[in-house]
């Protein structure tokens, strides 16, 4: 227990950006497992949208554990027999109206049966059997949904089942997780400190899907559509500004980007969800290319200077050609893909980091990786005229 | 400066070194479906006051104001703009059905053939500008009809919720386009080699404008020369990429419009409009950005290029300036921020009539006000707004747009390459 808490608090000069959309919640958590399974803490944790939950899980899961929590994201997908009838993921979407919550609670009474990480394999019909529960639960929860309604889902508190939300104030290293204020038209960062579920409602009130969420006195939007990479979460932690860039002494010395996926695997959508689920992840997705790109493009520059700033590294999800065509699936076999492949990407990363040379680690700069991809590419571009190539 | 509208026959690649000449101008054109006219009533203004524009850069619907300002089939270019209003819906029909079933049609076999019958459907002529309630009723009345009437093929494996039918072909004169002298592009974002694709005067064509509107959700993906395609405005929604990837040294001036971040980042006012927040908060987001980027990084550069001396010289971008919609007259009140995403025929007026009045405005300021006043009021480098701030400061604490810092601690050799001055890094230096 010791040597856990050693590793864990001690700093380590690391920081990992956890970015938003859907796909990405498995993978990160594969990843996420394999750093913690590896020891590698992170100082800083930067999430936008639904990469806050992988995040939390990491850091303060309600078991304690944080293996078994990320192992567990899994279930949160619908068992495939159930999905291929309905594909929707009723367990994390519920529908508007006001007795969603009371239903949800009614429901949570009915017999279910446990699942550990380790029924994952063997568990078919057990999960069976606790999906079509939930399905019917949500079947026989009543709806509002109008033309007038501001949002088509509501919350519910499965995020408290999961989250421990009082020792989050308590954890030895920072997790940030952005939202947009729609007052100030200026994103908003949580911190350790202030986050709670109702700002993580916030963080996460994706517009149609939820509506704003208030926190304090502030109406407040999903974060992910205006910093989707995260790094602007945590970025004034990373202790550039204050003196300098020349001077600058930052927190940490390596910045650890999760790879966002869909550009790799832009799809001619199989059907109108997936069309849907890609017409809003294609810019987000974009942006989180563009402004990661950029930032990578001047720590390299800044690197061959001298001046500190933290280098930025990439965890690449390879996603085969099989698992690209359902990539943005709810069902629970994709999630388990998408898990292992998160996972098995990061403890290779980890290998090179705890085992690896420079060289081996320097095939993982953003910049060498990212800057010939053609999107990428024409974007820095833009740069030619002040930073060198 | 010298005036937006002074006759000159500078070659493109003339230095930018006469003071009388007028400055060469391109403008950048991208936006939201529903608020379309406020860019056509800017085109209506810019080419009324016979501004010569030599680039029209596009994506997204900015594609079509762009074709109409160049090529509009059997018409002037002021009258097709003219027009568009009459793609709207009629004001008291949308109290009923709030979709523009004029413009998007179902998607489905039979999209083509019902945009044709409607063609032939029977209609009452009536002025773009006119309200005239009732005659528009009536018209839209006979489109909703056809609408309804048309058999829908939406079914689960279908990618999209609308089909593209050949409206564009009748309002676009695609010869004319590849004969004219402005430069055009038009952005899309090509699916199977997985990067942005600039088409221009010579290769577009109603294949690539598909492409080019091709939103995941709205259209399916389009092919084109063997290449699957789905909008660029998600990638690149300023139109600004074809600038600095092509227009380096060729312009000195380009016009963006407001990009009505605020419009967007609000309060759903019901589920239809949350479901286009959704779409469009994003992409605005992109768009407030990149150019933010831009306008910062064009100012660096700039400023970089007018003190170095002639042998140093430094390519440049052109400048970013914005035709504002929060200035009086010409503004865009908050309270009517809530009704930009309808397509209603009042709102499609209400807008053009904004965005005309901006562009006269800023074409007589450009003649009259005080050179350093015009810059403070409309360069976009110094009309940042909030959220565009706060996003820049990353970079701006990396030193990224100081130029004056990298010619004091970095030496950049004749390859292109930096180097600190001396051959030192700086952390040895300050040790």
């Amino acid at each position: 227990m010791a040597q856990t808490v050693d590793w864990l608090t001690q700093p380590s000069g690391k920081g990992v950006l956890v970015s938003g959309g859907a796909p990405n919640l498995h993978l990160a958590a594969g990843a996420l497992c394999a750093f913690y399974e590896h020891r590698v803490s992170f100082d800083l944790i930067g999430a936008a949208g639904a990469g806050a939950l992988p995040g939390l899980l990491y850091s303060v899961p309600k078991n304690r554990d944080p293996v078994a929590a990320l192992k567990s994201t899994i279930y949160m997908n619908v068992h495939d027999l159930i999905y291929a009838l309905v594909p929707d993921n009723f367990k994390i979407f519920f529908k508007r109206g006001p007795l969603t919550e009371p239903f949800w609670r009614l429901g949570r009474l009915l017999p279910r049966f446990s699942l550990t990480p380790a029924d994952r394999d063997h568990s078919s019909l057990r999960r069976l059997y606790n999906d079509w529960v939930d399905l019917m639960v949500a079947a026989l929860t009543p709806a509002t949904l109008w033309y007038g309604s501001p949002s088509v889902c509501t919350r519910v508190g499965v995020i408290d089942d999961v989250v421990d939300w009082e020792r989050l104030h308590a954890y030895s290293k920072e997790f940030y997780l952005n939202t947009f204020d729609l007052g100030t038209l200026e994103l908003k960062v949580f911190d350790k400190t202030n986050l709670t579920p109702e700002s993580f409602y916030a963080a996460l009130a994706m517009p149609w899907l939820y509506e704003p969420t208030i926190v304090g006195n502030r109406v407040y939007t999903e974060g992910a559509a205006h910093d989707p990479s995260g790094l602007e979460a945590l970025w004034n932690a990373l202790g550039i500004g204050g003196q300098g860039v020349l001077g600058a002494q930052p927190k940490v010395e390596m910045l650890i980007a999760l790879d966002t996926v869909v550009t790799d695997v832009w799809l001619d959508p199989a059907n109108i969800q997936e069309a849907l689920e890609l017409a809003v992840m294609d810019p987000i997705v974009c942006l989180t290319e563009y402004v990661l790109a950029l930032y990578s493009r001047l720590e390299f520059f800044l690197a061959q200077t001298g001046v500190k700033v933290p280098k930025i590294y990439y965890v690449p999800f390879p996603i085969p050609a099989k698992d690209a065509s359902r990539i943005l699936d709810w069902s629970y076999s994709n999630a388990v893909s998408l898990w292992e492949i998160g996972h098995e990407a990061a403890d290779k990363f980890c290998t090179v980091l705890q085992y690896g040379n420079q060289n081996d680690l320097e095939a993982y700069r953003y910049y060498r990786v990212r800057r010939n991809r053609p999107l990428v590419g024409d974007f820095l571009k833009l740069f030619d005229d002040l930073l060198p190539v | 400066m010298a005036s937006l509208s002074a006759e000159g026959g500078r070659n493109d690649v003339e230095a930018v070194s006469t003071i009388a000449a007028p400055p060469r101008i391109g403008i950048v054109l991208s936006g939201w479906a529903p608020a379309m006219t406020l860019m056509s009533g800017v085109m209506r203004a810019l080419i009324e006051d016979n501004i010569p524009i030599r680039v029209i850069s596009t994506s997204g619907i900015g594609g079509l104001i762009g074709l109409l300002s160049l090529a509009p089939r059997g018409k002037a270019p002021d009258q097709a703009l003219r027009e568009l209003p009459n793609l709207f819906v009629s004001d008291l029909l949308y109290r009923f059905v709030p979709l523009n079933f004029k413009v998007f049609y179902k998607n489905g076999p039979f999209a083509q053939a019902s945009y044709e019958f409607r063609e032939h459907l029977p209609k009452i002529p009536v002025d773009p500008a006119a309200a005239k309630p009732l005659v528009r009723f009536f018209n839209d009345s006979m489109d909703l009809l056809a609408t309804v009437l048309t058999p829908t093929g939406l079914e689960s494996y279908r990618s999209g919720l609308m089909s593209q039918v050949s409206m564009l072909e009748d309002l676009v004169d695609f010869a004319q386009l590849r004969n004219h002298n402005t430069r055009f592009y038009l952005s899309a974002f090509d699916l199977t080699a997985k990067t942005q694709r600039i088409f221009r005067n010579q290769d577009v064509g109603a294949d690539a404008y598909r492409a080019a509107q091709a939103m995941f959700l709205l259209f399916p993906p389009e092919h084109v020369d063997g290449h699957l395609f789905t909008t660029g405005a998600t990638h690149d929604p300023t139109g600004l990429q074809a600038i600095w990837l092509h227009e380096r040294n060729k312009l000195d001036m380009i016009i963006a419009l407001d990009p009505m971040g605020p419009a967007i980042w609000r309060a759903p006012k019901n589920i239809h409009d949350a479901f286009q927040l959704m779409l469009l908060n994003p992409i605005v987001a992109l768009q407030v950005l990149t150019f933010a980027l831009y306008a910062n990084i064009e100012f660096a550069s700039n400023q970089l290029a007018g003190s170095a001396s002639q042998t140093s010289a430094v390519p440049t971008l052109p400048k970013l300036y914005r035709i504002p919609f929060d200035a009086p007259p010409c503004d865009i009140p908050p309270a009517y921020y809530h009704e930009m995403l309808e397509w209603t025929h009042d709102n499609a007026v209400t807008l053009e009539s904004i965005g005309y009045c901006a562009a006269k405005t800023f074409v007589r300021d450009q003649r009259l006000v005080n050179p350093n006043d015009f810059e403070m009021q409309y360069r976009y480098f110094h009309r940042l707004e909030r959220r565009s701030r706060q996003f820049v400061r990353m970079f701006d604490q990396l030193r990224l747009f100081a130029p004056a810092f990298w010619r004091e601690h970095f030496v950049r050799h004749p390859e292109g390459h930096w180097r600190p001055r001396g051959g030192t890094s700086h952390a040895s230096e300050e040790a």
